[in-house]
């Protein structure tokens, strides 16, 4: 019986070493994390929208890390106006903000449980330089902004995983502001590599068609865990709002050139107050190798400034693109503090953020090179 | 070192690389099954087995008798087995934990064996033996449903949500025109109650062995046998409610195998002292039998995946459901076509309850099964001689030569069955004509494999051996014959092609329907279901047939063995093995008018995947060997073997041993990698303890130093369609790899940068390596098997036994990448992860596959199944006759 005791006890050896093990949680891979409360720089600016004559609630929000990528992938945000602030959207599309003094996301929720229709839902996140409909999915893809190809003709329609504005507005009274060159990297090139469908960079601004009051807006962020209703960082910061007074208004450009020589597009002098200006054109049906693609529209920005001027996107066209093109002016750098360009985890911003956008310069083309 | 019954089995002969030459088809290495036969003096035992903790009976019994002159033998045995599993602790839910196989589970298994040899001449120099071999498997998975049982799939309302949405139809539509799955009776029928005991998931599998043998000793040097044997194995998966609720799929009745029968030669002749000659041949027929109806998907091929949409010549005119806001509908789309040469019928609606979603149903004709075939048998026969030379009782040479060999009977490649390897066009850009240029080895294969090993006793206590030998693998006729089912749509006969979209005959009943640049090439449909065949040809099944070379090996061995005092022995085996032409599906270059096919950039333009044998490994490694015996006290044996395999394929992609499929980047850029499906290092450690007292103690102890995981910090796609070798985030990885599930790196949504140089935004937190499967899992020592029996020495015809099987429950198999992770942040999962947007879409009540994943751990980067058998104890008694 000897040998039968030390066979057990060979046994009962390796069972205790078992033990220190329970649960078998050893076996899932390590991880580490990073704490996206210390790690992330966050700012949120108020201010007024001329969109075309009528004056809106403009926003900015900056959310990095330290390189001056978007601190999460994921967060839900609110912001909540000060005393007389009333949401005026509809009820479908403002959820049930509509009515109240917030313009709000939707926490995750409980899966098999119907989310609360809110504003930004739970796609609607604030990123890099503003804010957008991409937060992540279980799918894992990358929700950059995407050309549209279905609906390319409408400005409205033309992007996706991108806000056009003025939010709450219908479809139709739209515009997308995504940068595209020359004001960034030209990305429209195949052969640079960029992701299939980018239809490129953030505009920093996001407006909503609610009418500003003066005073201090608050904003709260959340990020989630990988439990419901339990967050992995909380931000809590205001914005102040001390005149609803617009910048005037803008002009449309004038798009020229094609049959054979460069498109090009030109601006009077802005007004007193804005300091920066971005010209927003777009092709909308891409017939160039390299400047534009087959496939959907492209997105061009040329970094004007405030001075008069004709700026020339270039003969790199094929017969059959058609263009249009409309303005803003704000008093913040819109180009400059917009990734790529600007990777500082607190780009520089004004106490208040204004902008002001022209009207659209009718379509021009198709034309012929 | 176990001592239960293995049915029939007296002994197993491993040959590890090719083996001499008697041995075919062998690949890598192959297991001979020696059988038991009956003796003078007779033998037998009887056994039976209970397990504790959860159901399971088992009843084994043997018995072997020869006659006293060794005239007539014979050996039975018999088995049956009752098993119920139920994962996860006594008492705990399985559904809880997510069980993957079974949750609650029944299977059964009976097995009788008979091996009668007669002998017969002058000293018994003539045998006939008959062996038989009877085996049947049954098991249904999804035992004792709740609130009744399952509706169908077309009252199913998890799949009925997934069809309104991939086909646009409504629920009454869906079930007005899609197939009842095979067995089901009317809208109303369900599965898995009391007095319908089809489960959602039923297996039946039988199989029948039987061999004659007629064996003669010439001379005292001479000896022959030859036999006719045939192996007879054709399977039912009965699936009513199979896997989640796919569109494709949801449902199948499908039978697989089929029948092999052939006749062998062997012999033997003692040449000299020295030199003992084998020589052999065989020959083989091999006839697949396969058919799979689903009415899932049929529902899917017909009514929006394929060519065009069949479904609406099922529906009435009067109720047509396709209209302006149907994307493929054009002018000319019509309804009611089929319906003018068969009546429409109106089913009988069922009633909503807890298992049926119903709703009112429409006049139409029902859409035919999706359904598969093979219409390719095969030819094997081989040829093979060998001699081993001893020219001292040291030194031994085995040499052989073998000749494998197989006729495809296949059908000849046209565009009605194979991929072109090159076409021609018209001035148009029309396809005018094909080439099917594939190798005379695709047809009628001739492998020629020398085999040789030279052992060498060196002293009493040391051994040395080296062998090589090439060896060979035809394909499976699976992986080349991947056709539809003629009579499926036999019906269909009589009836003109008709393409609803647009009201003429269908031109889409070839191969080039399925390849971009020869779509426009017109193959008019001779029928009606000669369209049906064609549409799910392209929906559902690929390119009909592909003819495939054999795969060939080269295999290289070398031991040293050692004898030690105590009868303590060493062996170590270094080895290496190259294989050629293994099979692997993936996308290759068009080739037009000669030249192959690039598009404005200069890129090439691939056609679709298929198999190839474009797919490479090679293996090296070293296996350690050690064994101690004793009659009593300790004995064992340790086996140790670290191995290298480098193949083509990426690790960690799905099907990776099975059906592997290559990304044409990665093929195009030459990668290779280290196999995802093996541990480098892997153990076992088997102990015995007996004492004179009658106990044995026998713990059987595996170890593996875990298995690849990681997806890789490198990938290869393309980019402006070249391929490179990229950052591998959720923007580069392929459809193949899974695209963004299958990467663990995160691109900024805003600024994602290009794909040579992508901006990181978040990773899982888990450690990469640059190749796929550079990072393994945790070192285990999984399962852990302990055997306790005891013998008394004074009644030594009773043993009573206790077998423990996977000692410390281990439940989890490998970590495998989370193929549903939301990222938030570095390291940070979304509340989300392990949820799928289609969650609790399986019906809670059954058999475990479950959207749970918090449960089992699911909302990490990587996910744990717990997909191992839960610890049993096994209890036993034997009884020698």
């Amino acid at each position: 019986m000897r040998a039968v005791y030390n066979a057990l006890v060979a046994a009962g050896g390796i069972s205790i070493l078992s033990a220190c093990t329970g649960g078998q949680s050893h076996i899932e891979p390590p991880f580490t994390a990073v704490n996206p409360q210390t790690q992330s720089s966050l700012q949120f600016r108020v201010g007024t929208a001329n969109y075309q004559g009528t004056t809106y609630l403009n926003t900015v929000v900056t959310f990095r890390q330290p390189n001056g990528l978007s601190a999460t992938l994921y967060n839900t945000p609110t912001i909540t106006g000060p005393a007389g602030f009333v949401n005026t959207g509809s009820a479908a599309v403002a959820g049930t903000d509509a009515g109240t003094n917030r313009i709000s996301g939707t926490p995750p929720t409980q899966p098999g449980t119907t989310a609360v229709a809110t504003t930004f839902g739970q796609t609607g996140g604030a990123f890099a330089y503003g804010f957008a409909p991409a937060n992540s999915t279980t799918g894992g893809a990358a929700n950059y902004a995407k050309t549209s190809t279905s609906s390319s003709q409408i400005p409205g329609a033309s992007v996706t995983n991108a806000y056009t504005q003025p939010i709450y507005l219908a479809t139709a009274s739209k515009l997308p502001f995504m940068l595209g060159p020359p004001a960034v990297p030209n990305f429209h090139d195949p052969a640079l590599g960029y992701p299939a469908g980018f239809a490129g960079y953030d505009s920093g601004f996001t407006m909503f068609g609610v009418t500003p009051v003066v005073g201090t807006y608050a904003f709260d962020l959340t990020v989630p865990s990988n439990t419901i209703g339990q967050n992995s960082a909380v931000f809590d910061v205001t914005a102040p709002l001390t005149t609803v007074v617009p910048l005037a208004t803008l002009p449309a450009p004038v798009l020229g050139g094609g049959g054979g020589t460069a498109i090009t597009v030109t601006v009077l002098a802005a007004p007193l107050g804005v300091s920066s200006r971005v010209i927003y054109v777009v092709d909308r049906q891409g017939a160039s190798p390299t400047a534009c693609p087959s496939g959907g529209p492209c997105f061009f920005a040329i970094n004007a400034g405030p001075a008069a001027g004709t700026f020339s996107l270039g003969t790199n066209f094929g017969t059959g693109d058609r263009f249009y093109a409309f303005q803003v002016g704000a008093n913040f750098d819109i180009v400059g503090d917009a990734v790529p360009n600007n990777l500082n985890p607190l780009p520089p911003l004004p106490a208040q953020t204004d902008v002001t956008v022209s009207p659209l310069t009718p379509t021009v083309g198709p034309v012929t090179f | 070192m176990n001592s239960l019954i293995l049915n029939g089995a007296q002994n197993f002969q491993v040959s590890p690389g090719a083996g001499d030459a008697s041995i075919g088809n062998a690949g890598t290495g192959a297991i001979n099954i020696v059988a038991k036969r009956g003796t003078n003096p007779h033998f037998g035992q009887l056994e039976g087995d209970i397990r504790a903790g959860r159901f399971q009976h088992e009843l084994h019994g043997e018995y072997g008798w020869a006659s006293p002159n060794g005239r007539y033998s014979d050996y039975a045995s018999a088995f049956g087995s009752r098993n119920s599993y139920h994962y996860g602790g006594p008492g705990q839910d399985p559904l809880l934990i997510g069980a993957q196989f079974g949750g609650r589970s029944y299977d059964w298994s009976n097995d009788v064996l008979n091996n009668f040899v007669y002998k017969f001449g002058k000293d018994n120099s003539q045998s006939f033996q008959f062996f038989f071999e009877n085996t049947q498997f049954d098991a249904h998975y999804g035992s004792n449903l709740a609130n009744g049982g399952l509706g169908y799939k077309d009252t199913d309302g998890f799949f009925l949500a997934n069809a309104r949405a991939n086909l646009g139809l409504t629920n009454g539509q869906i079930q007005s025109v899609m197939p009842f799955t095979y067995g089901q009776r009317s809208l109303s029928d369900f599965i898995g109650n009391t007095s319908d005991h089809r489960g959602p998931i039923n297996y039946n599998q039988p199989n029948e062995t039987f061999k004659l043998q007629y064996s003669n000793n010439l001379n005292s040097t001479t000896y022959i046998t030859t036999k006719f044997y045939r192996v007879n194995s054709v399977s039912l998966f009965d699936f009513p409610y199979d896997s989640t609720n796919t569109v494709f799929f949801g449902d199948l009745v499908a039978l697989q195998g089929g029948q092999r029968a052939g006749i062998a030669l062997d012999g033997t002749k003692q040449m000299g002292s020295k030199n003992l000659v084998g020589f052999g041949a065989k020959y083989d027929f091999l006839r697949p039998v396969y058919s799979q109806p689903s009415a899932t998907t049929g529902l899917s091929a017909f009514a929006g995946f394929g060519n065009t949409l069949d479904a609406a010549d099922f529906f009435g005119s009067n109720n047509c459901p396709y209209g302006p806001n149907t994307p493929t509908y054009t002018a000319a789309s019509t309804c009611g076509y089929i319906t003018q040469y068969m009546a429409p019928h109106t089913l009988t609606p069922c009633v909503t309850d807890a298992i049926h979603v119903c709703a009112a149903t429409l006049s139409a004709v029902q859409l035919p099964y999706s359904d598969e075939a093979s219409h390719t048998n095969r030819q094997d026969w081989a040829l093979y001689v060998k001699d081993t030379f001893s020219p001292t009782d040291r030194l031994k040479f085995d040499f052989g030569l073998r000749l494998d060999a197989a006729n495809w009977k296949k059908p000849d490649c046209t565009i009605q069955w194979c991929a072109p390897t090159a076409f021609a066009v018209d001035s148009t850009g029309t396809p005018t004509s094909f080439a099917f240029n594939y190798d005379q080895d695709t047809k009628t294969p001739r492998v020629l494999q020398p085999r040789a090993a030279v052992s060498f006793q060196a002293t009493r206590n040391d051994a040395f051996r080296f062998s090589y030998g090439r060896s060979v693998q035809f394909p499976a006729i699976a992986q080349v014959d991947v056709t539809g089912q003629d009579t499926a749509y036999g019906a269909f006969r009589g009836i003109p092609s008709h393409d609803p979209l647009t009201g003429s005959q269908a031109t889409f009943c070839s191969v080039a329907a399925q390849i971009g640049p020869l779509s426009s090439y017109s193959a008019p449909c001779a029928s009606y279901a000669d369209q049906l065949y064609w549409e799910n040809q392209a929906a559902i099944l690929g390119i009909p047939i592909t003819p495939l070379k054999p795969v060939t090996f080269n295999n290289f061995d070398f031991s040293y063995s050692h004898l030690f005092p105590h009868q303590v022995s060493v062996k170590v085996t270094p080895f290496y093995n190259k294989s050629y032409n293994q099979i692997a599906s993936t996308a290759q270059q068009l080739v037009k008018n000669g030249v192959p096919v690039v598009d404005i950039n200069g890129n090439p333009i691939l056609g679709p995947a298929f198999n190839t044998n474009l797919g490479q490994s090679k293996t090296t490694g070293v296996e350690f060997f050690m064994t101690k015996e004793a009659a009593y006290g300790l004995s064992g044996s340790l086996s140790l073997t670290y191995q290298n395999e480098i193949s083509n394929v990426v690790p960690t992609s799905p099907s990776e041993d099975f059906f592997p499929s290559i990304p044409p980047a990665s093929l195009a850029l030459g990668n290779l990698y280290r196999v995802g499906f093996l541990s480098p290092f892997v153990g076992t450690l088997a102990l015995q303890e007996r004492t004179r007292t009658g106990w044995r103690i026998n713990p059987v102890i595996y170890y593996n130093h875990g298995y690849p995981i990681s997806p890789g910090l490198i990938t290869a796609n393309y980019v402006n369609g070249k391929p490179f070798n990229l950052p591998n985030t959720n923007v580069t990885n392929s459809s193949q790899l899974g695209a963004a599930a299958g990467a663990d790196r995160y691109v900024d949504p805003r600024n994602p940068g290009t794909m040579f140089n992508p901006n990181i935004d978040a990773t899982r937190g888990t450690a990469d390596a640059n190749s796929a499967g550079g990072i393994l899992s945790a070192a285990r020592f999984s399962p852990i098997q302990l055997t306790v029996e005891y013998q008394s020495p004074k009644n030594p015809r009773s043993t009573f036994g206790a077998v423990v099987f996977n000692l410390f429950n281990q439940l989890y198999g490998q970590p495998s990448l989370n193929t549903r992770y939301q990222p938030v942040a570095t390291g940070i999962a979304g509340p989300y992860t392990g949820y799928s947007s289609s969650a609790n879409q399986v019906q809670p009540t059954f058999f475990g596959i479950t959207n749970n994943y918090q449960f089992r751990n699911g909302n990490m980067p990587y996910g744990l199944n717990p997909s191992g058998i839960p610890r049993t104890v096994q209890f036993y008694y034997q009884l020698n006759l």
